[in-house]
């Protein structure tokens, strides 16, 4: 019988997969912004399950971080842009979401593909996390790709970084404190400046949809 | 330090010193003096060139490592000087030296502005050269070819505010650049392929490396050098950028900068790679002959002056690389004395023409600037105005005819002697190309000829054919003098050519492994099997003896001969009063026999029209027709143009690919990202 804890660590990572897949199916952008944070609070879950099964300190405070940052102050940030601006609830997508819910799946199984023979990470007890963080990232990147609307990239790329998250924590229980520090930072500046570009968008052109950036084209 | 580094070092920093003079504010004497210290330069590397070639030689340690501080200074720079170096440096500053001077004169008279750009860029485009010669490793070597390059296009264009001088220079900067990157492909092959950045290095490992890349390597110089030595069929530049530049730029790219391009193949293919198969040989030998016919047959076509001399500047190029090539045929079958001869024959005509192409184009540059126009059929009657330039240009087209007693004579010579040679080399191949090429050379030298009767004829003989030919003034006297300098070498390398044999024996020594003695011209010509069993006579020296024979005793019979009482009558001019100049030869009625007779080759579009009648003054028939050929080179239509509308097709189509929508540059990451991934697993998948 395998320790409760590590139990736990896959149920938090299934939900990571399973909330990951899931925001390629809503509609609506608060309920992505609402699916965005319990991923994150997953993510934390798992930090601070890997911190007291493998005594890895460090990850306590990560997982703190990522409790304050990525679940608490970045959806908000999201949610207030969306009622400030006033932008229009609806995810606009190119693929379907039926289309989209496929390219998921493929892109997990990919992922289990690709990632899961890789043999030097076999002996690191977590390595069963990054086919999953893979299969994350790469849906966030899907996301960031298929979606039309500025606001919605920034949730894919939030989805990828959390992604790389948990890769970091399934193979070195942490990139480091100080990487982890440095990334959360960012995340928080990269969302001011979608936060204040947004704004912008709204000012100039009266819409915040990405693609109208074809304008430009030469 | 010894002699031959320091004044290596003198030389740079005087030419270098040259350059910030001229490009500091300008004033009459700043551009003038510019101009003498960039001779001066010239000529001391001149004198160094020679002291390395008889035997000095530069401080080599084992290799200096770049960045560290040697006990020479020019080695820290990856400067070095082998032989090969130290000819072509000579060939370099003897006609840098001419061409700076004569530009002094030139550019007060007939340059209008931004003198002072002309001369500092003059200046540093000697210098760009002279590290070309002189650099050691691939790094140096490419740093002053670009810069070389670089230059002279601001040469090119220094005439900005005209259309076509753009355009040509444009075209310049495009193939040059193009051709850079051939010999980058070439550099990074041999560097890679061996782990060295020098030629010794390179030169060292390249036994190592594979028939493959040796190949790739030889191809890429080839098409990356030719091109700056307008060997056809990548000559597209140069009948552009020659007539677009000033004339002493002109000068200086015709007479010496393309020679370089010659510099380079022969290190990389000699030199680095020590000869190869003998497909490169006959490759080289095709280019070269085709290049020879088709410069001479576009030039005959010619009657813009310029134009003209650069056309021949791809005939020569063309009788160069038949030397080359011939000399590489001969290596690949094992004689290393033919190919010494073939050789010989091809650095010396690398000289010549070096000397008499810059004496052309200056007597071409001083007509051009007196007449204003560079049609020939405006000029005429220059050699009245201008004698001392007409028989520069005399000089020079007796020796780029290959007329006794000038230099050309010589090289021309050595080259059918080493192709008549090569019948004894037992391949049947070789004989029949060698024969074949030697006719080539033979039509070549014979049309050459009768284009320098127009060149030469036209231009300066008769009566002015223009209100502006009639005017024309007498040239600077250091125009004049800089052509003489360059019009005495070529009589001194034509009739003692074996001052310039001696100086190229190194070289020929290092390049084939033949045991080439001090006195090359008599080792090699006397070491050659002759087909009769003797051997073979020292050729021009014998010629001479016959000619000044053959003139001594017309002089004697005519003394002796009492010559008849001349009585003399005015001619009978068919009832005019005096012939015009309107009864003259002109240039394209001179040439239409040759472009009658070769008419599949030149397709040339012919238009007779009626010209609105003047009523002449002496009242009478007032009909005119004027008659119009125009001939342009079906190489352009077809492979220029077609590479150019490609490289747009191409960028329209790589352009779609820009669509500038956000969506389509991530999903472009996206379809790349999972394409890695499925490749490593594809590839890499030896897992569990």
């Amino acid at each position: 019988m395998t320790p409760l804890p590590v139990q736990a660590l896959d149920i938090a990572a299934a939900v990571v997969l399973v909330t990951a897949w899931v925001s390629l199916l809503h509609r609506r952008i608060e309920a992505l912004v609402d699916t965005y944070a319990i991923q994150s609070a997953a993510v934390a879950l798992t930090a601070g399950l890997v911190a007291y099964e493998y005594r890895a300190p460090d990850l306590y405070l990560l997982a703190g971080l990522t409790v304050a940052v990525n679940v608490v102050a970045l959806p908000g940030l999201l949610r207030r842009v969306v009622r400030v601006l006033g932008v229009p609830r609806m995810v606009n997508m190119y693929a379907s979401v039926r289309e989209s819910a496929l390219i998921g799946l493929a892109l997990l199984l990919l992922s289990v593909w690709v990632v899961g023979p890789i043999a030097p990470f076999a002996e690191i007890p977590s390595a069963g996390l990054l086919p999953i963080a893979v299969a994350v990232v790469l849906i966030g990147f899907f996301l960031l790709v298929s979606r039309r609307k500025a606001i919605t990239q920034v949730v894919g790329l939030l989805v990828m970084n959390n992604g790389v998250f948990l890769a970091g924590i399934a193979l070195t229980y942490g990139l480091g404190l100080l990487v982890e520090l440095g990334l959360a930072a960012n995340l928080l500046v990269l969302a001011i400046v979608a936060r204040i570009f947004l704004q912008r968008m709204k000012e100039s052109f009266d819409h915040v949809d990405a693609d109208a950036l074809r304008a430009l084209e030469g | 330090m010894n002699l031959p580094e320091l004044l290596l070092l003198v030389a740079l920093a005087g030419g270098s010193a040259a350059a910030i003079l001229g490009f500091a504010r300008p004033g009459a004497a700043r551009v003038r003096a510019s101009f003498l210290v960039g001779a001066l330069a010239s000529a001391v590397a001149a004198g160094q060139a020679v002291l390395v070639l008889i035997g000095m030689a530069l401080p080599t340690v084992a290799l200096g490592l770049p960045g560290t501080i040697s006990a020479s200074p020019l080695l820290a720079l990856g400067i070095q000087e082998d032989p090969l170096s130290a000819f072509f440096l000579l060939v370099v500053s003897v006609s840098g030296a001419a061409i700076l001077l004569a530009s002094v004169g030139y550019t007060e008279r007939y340059v209008d502005g931004r003198r002072g750009l002309l001369a500092g860029g003059m200046s540093l485009f000697w210098v760009a050269m002279a590290l070309v010669c002189v650099a050691g490793t691939v790094f140096l070597f490419l740093v002053a070819w670009e810069a070389m390059t670089l230059i002279s296009y601001f040469l090119v264009v220094h005439d900005h505010e005209s259309e076509p001088s753009r355009r040509a220079g444009l075209l310049y900067l495009v193939m040059s650049h193009a051709a850079t990157g051939a010999i980058l492909v070439s550099f990074v092959l041999l560097a890679t392929g061996t782990g060295s950045t020098s030629w010794t290095g390179i030169a060292a490992g390249a036994g190592g490396l594979s028939p493959g890349v040796r190949d790739a390597a030889f191809l890429a110089a080839l098409v990356g050098f030719g091109t700056k030595a307008g060997m056809v069929p990548f000559h597209g530049w140069l009948p552009e950028a020659h007539p677009a530049a000033p004339t002493n730029v002109s000068a200086l790219m015709s007479g010496v900068m393309i020679k370089l391009g010659l510099f380079g193949l022969l290190r990389v293919a000699l030199d680095l790679l020590g000869g190869g198969p003998s497909w490169w040989a006959y490759l080289v030998l095709a280019l070269g002959g085709v290049s020879a016919l088709g410069g001479v047959l576009y030039a005959i076509a010619e009657h813009d002056l310029k134009r003209l001399l650069a056309y021949h500047s791809v005939e020569n190029i063309g009788i160069i690389l038949l030397g080359v090539g011939a000399a590489m045929l001969f290596q690949s079958l094992g004689d290393p004395v033919l190919a010494a001869l073939a050789l010989a024959a091809a650095l010396l005509h690398t000289w010549n023409h070096a000397l008499f192409k810059p004496l052309l184009f200056l007597g071409a540059g001083a007509a051009v600037g007196e007449t204003g126009t560079r049609d020939m059929e405006r000029m005429g009657g220059l050699i009245r105005r201008m004698p001392g330039v007409a028989l520069g240009f005399f000089v020079g087209a007796m020796a780029i005819s290959a007329l006794p007693p000038f230099n050309g004579f010589v090289s021309e010579w050595l080259l059918f002697q080493s192709f008549f040679a090569g019948f004894t080399t037992g391949s049947v191949l070789a004989e029949i190309s060698l024969s074949l090429l030697a006719g080539v050379l033979a039509l070549t030298s014979g049309l050459a000829a009768y284009c320098f009767v127009k060149a030469f004829g036209i231009t300066f003989l008769a009566r002015p054919r223009s209100e502006a030919a009639a005017r024309a003034g007498r040239p600077p006297a250091s125009l004049t003098g800089g052509m003489g300098i360059l019009a005495a070498f070529c009589l001194v390398l034509g009739v003692a050519p074996i001052l310039a044999l001696d100086l190229a024996a190194r070289p020929l020594r290092e390049l084939t492994g033949a045991a080439v003695g001090s006195g090359v011209s008599l080792g090699v010509l006397s070491a050659l099997p002759n087909p009769s069993g003797g051997s073979l006579p020292l050729a021009p020296a014998i010629v001479a003896a016959l000619l000044a024979g053959g003139l001594l005793v017309a002089w004697i019979v005519r003394r002796l001969r009492r010559a008849p009482a001349v009585d003399e009558r005015p001619l009978w001019d068919c009832g005019l009063d005096a012939p015009t100049s309107r009864m003259e030869y002109t240039a394209a009625g001179y040439a239409q026999p040759v472009e009658l007779l070769l008419r599949d080759v030149y397709r040339p579009t012919e238009r007779a029209e009626e010209v609105p009648p003047v009523r002449p003054s002496w009242g009478g028939l007032a009909r005119m027709q004027r008659y119009t050929v125009v001939i342009t080179e079906p190489i352009r239509g077809w492979a220029y143009e077609g590479v150019a509308s490609g490289t747009v097709a191409l960028s329209r189509a790589i352009s779609r690919f820009q669509s500038g929508r956000i969506h389509a540059y991530l999903g472009y990451i996206f379809v790349t990202l999972i394409g890695l991934l499925l490749l490593v697993r594809a590839v890499g998948g030896s897992g569990p």
